[in-house]
């Protein structure tokens, strides 16, 4: 078929509102994360909805009487009425406890003295994936499946994001150039288990979870969620920036794009680029093109694009701009992102943040009840929804400085704070949780100046947001009484990332991993590993992996024996690993992962947990599969500080405004204690206790 | 059984390692284009 009748075909499904958004928002195509488009309509199901919505007016009433019937029933041995979650992702109680004795920390201590304080002991590996995974569902990595930001592919070696899969749709009919999807894609949750809020929402307890990490896709429950962690953006990546510059250089970037500008004396034209083309595979991307006026002073210009103007300043954020990105006839995802005009002589440069999914017009699901993240759009405004929304690579790769991301950091923190308010206005019996990032991301960011590597006008801006982050609490005070359990949490601590390590390139120098043809290094994912003759492998931040027979595709190493005897050969080699050019023991301890949880989900753990020292973390290049020749190598970033090292050395902090009994607590326990505070038993499958239980003696 | 918090869930998890072993392979630029912009990884 020509592409004209191809075009013709699509004219005519657009016209009968089946496939596209014609303009009123309501049937919007999926481009982007897994491109493809609903096929939906017919009269059948119109008159099923049509049916359903009828029943489900008429029956409302008597269902909102057997709800509350039941929620009283279930509530008969609550021991609260509200209970608050703040999470503080990464917020370290070695730092926490020296500004609490400083008296700069007055609502923790206040919550420290009159209720409970304690070290939070966090899951193996200490990454929020995991452990907020953990906190979730109350049990450990083997029970729900995420082991770290990155799995390993068993059939190509190649990562995979842990947490989620977008499938593209499985029917597609063909017409000429064009591949027009027959159904949605999907997004599968990778995690497993089941999380402490659903088994509330099926008592009617009302809960309200806001940016919990690994929540994309967001699961169906009685409830409300926001999505995080891992949502990708409209690309599809994890979040990828845009650079744009009049300036000729042939720069490029890990995560971002580099793009030109052209100028013709006051007036720079570009291009925003969007995701793929959904129909034409070939076609490339889809674009958006904007103008800026220059104005004439230095600092100041008009951006125009979509047909809406923008006033621009040197050195400040656009407030969030819609973008559409349009495939055709009617065919549009829609995005947001924000524009930073970082200076305009003698060449006009411009950030633009990743392209988000626009959270009034989702094209992926990103809340539960879809429309929920509309409603917090539209009541609140625009936000952030990509999983790591602070743009750490444009710092990273110098797209912008500082103090720009400091600022974008904020801003996307005072969105979340603002839903999170909202929810505690709302909440009269049951649950609001929310965790906060930007306590992650800014000592990621700036932990060189914490531990005194770095000195100037931001060094102290750790310790600052540390007081941000007190004063939050201080405002969720006026929401606690004596009916309320508040509770405010890390997944994790911190500490410094000062040298990398390449496990690939130790373990090709101690004939654990062989390279073809006598390479003596190793390109990104493997290329040019030689599985044949491999028997163990490093990949994602924590785990080294062996290459099982039956198990990898090239596996080697049988199961058994003989991997038990490799796993321990690696133990005691590694453990207590010195780096040479510091004498520093570089790493602490290595643990077999079926020594340290059991569950189903084992045998897709990594074989070995790397537990690295204060300092060290897996390098840069070892993260990603590559064998370089050194193993041993400075980290020049500003990502500085991390926390992929040894569990033990970063626990995270634990804070209540009641006296809890666990001496040792854990993060798994979170969710048991959340059950049993609403008078519920702990299912058997969770490993967590209430926290409110004193522990048994051992 | 063990470690399940469901019945579901252990038909599922059994459904899903039958499927894995049938499962396409995404192309290597699409599943490196996911990872883009991860903090911790290059």
């Amino acid at each position: 078929m020509s592409s004209a009748a191809g075009l013709l075909l699509l004219a005519l499904m657009s016209a009968a509102g089946l496939y596209f958004d014609g303009g009123s928002g309501q049937h919007l195509a999926y481009i982007g994360p897994g491109a493809g488009f609903a096929f939906l309509g017919s009269f059948l199901t119109l008159l099923w909805a049509f049916a359903v919505s009828a029943a489900t007016m008429l029956t409302w009433p008597v269902r909102m009487a057997w709800k509350a019937a039941k929620r009283r029933r279930s509530l008969k041995k609550a021991r609260v009425k509200k209970l608050i979650f703040v999470g503080l992702d990464g917020y370290d109680p070695r730092t926490a406890e020296r500004l609490m004795a400083e008296g700069r920390l007055p609502n923790l201590s206040r919550l420290a003295k009159e209720g409970s304080y304690r070290r939070l002991r966090t899951t193996f590996p200490s990454l929020s994936p995991v452990a907020w995974s953990t906190f979730a569902t109350g049990v450990s990595p083997a029970r729900h499946n995420i082991f770290d930001f990155l799995n390993r592919n068993l059939k190509s070696y190649l990562p995979e994001l842990s947490s989620s899969r977008v499938n593209k749709p499985r029917r597609v009919f063909k017409i000429g150039r064009y591949h027009i999807p027959l159904s949605k894609p999907s997004v599968d949750l990778r995690r497993k288990s089941i999380p402490f809020w659903k088994i509330l929402g099926q008592h009617e307890v009302d809960c309200t979870i806001l940016r919990i990490p690994i929540t994309f896709p967001p699961e169906k429950f009685n409830g409300r969620l926001l999505s995080a962690m891992c949502t990708p953006d409209l690309r599809g990546t994890q979040g990828s920036f845009s650079f744009f510059s009049t300036r000729n250089e042939s720069v490029t970037y890990e995560t971002g794009s580099r793009y030109p500008l052209q100028r013709s004396g006051n007036v720079v034209k570009g291009v925003l680029e969007g995701p793929d083309h959904p129909l034409v595979p070939d076609a490339g991307k889809l674009g958006v093109p904007f103008t800026i006026y220059l104005n004439g002073a230095r600092n100041s210009a008009t951006l125009e694009i979509g047909g809406e103007k923008y006033p621009l300043r040197v050195g400040e954020y656009t407030p969030w701009v819609p973008v559409t990105f349009k495939a055709g006839v009617a065919v549009k995802a829609r995005g947001i992102c924000r524009f930073l005009l970082n200076q305009t002589e003698p060449d006009v440069n411009l950030y633009v943040t990743p392209i988000n999914i626009d959270p009034e017009n989702p094209a992926l699901p990103i809340s539960h009840p879809s429309y929920y993240s509309a409603y917090l759009a539209k009541l609140l405004g625009a936000f952030a929804t990509v999983g790591m929304a602070e743009d750490t690579w444009a710092l990273n790769e110098g797209a912008i400085d500082e103090e720009a991301f400091l600022r974008q950091a904020w801003m996307i923190h005072e969105e979340r704070e603002k839903m999170f308010f909202n929810a505690l206005d709302r909440l009269r019996e049951g649950v609001a949780a929310c965790v906060f990032d930007a306590s992650d991301r800014i000592q990621h960011m700036f932990y060189r100046y914490l531990e005194g590597r770095a000195d100037g006008p931001l060094a102290d801006t750790i310790e600052k947001m540390y007081q941000r982050m007190d004063e939050l609490v201080g405002r969720v005070f006026r929401y606690v009484d004596e009916e309320t359990v508040l509770f405010v949490l890390s997944d994790h601590g911190f500490g410094s990332f000062r040298r990398g390590i390449n496990l690939n390139t130790w373990l090709l120098d101690h004939g654990y991993l062989a390279l073809k043809d006598g390479a003596e290094t190793a390109g990104p994912y493997f290329k040019g590993v030689d599985w044949s003759r491999t028997k163990a492998y490093t990949l994602g931040l924590a785990g080294l992996y062996l290459n099982i027979a039956g198990r990898e595709a090239e596996g080697i190493v049988q199961p058994g024996a003989e991997a038990e005897a490799v796993k321990a050969e690696l133990i005691e080699k590694l453990s207590g690993l010195k780096d040479p050019a510091t004498g520093e023991t570089a790493i602490q301890r290595v643990y077999a992962t079926n020594r340290l949880y059991r569950g189903p989900y084992l045998e897709d753990a990594p074989d070995l947990i790397v537990g690295y020292n204060d300092g060290y973390r897996t390098s840069w290049a070892a993260a990603q599969g590559i064998v370089e020749r050194e193993v041993f190598t400075d980290n020049p970033k500003p990502w500085s500080g991390d926390h992929s090292v040894d569990p033990v050395l970063v626990p995270g902090v634990l804070f209540s405004n009641r006296k809890i009994a666990a001496e040792d607590p854990g993060i798994e326990d979170l969710a048991p204690t959340a059950l049993e505070l609403f008078g519920l038993p702990t299912p058997g499958h969770m490993e967590g206790k209430s926290l409110f239980q004193a522990a048994a003696p051992a | 059984m063990a470690g399940y918090s469901s019945p579901q869930e252990f038909v599922e998890h059994v459904l899903e390692k039958e499927l894995s072993k049938i499962e396409e392979s995404e192309s290597d630029e699409e599943i490196l284009n996911k990872l883009k912009g991860l903090g911790y990884i290059d």
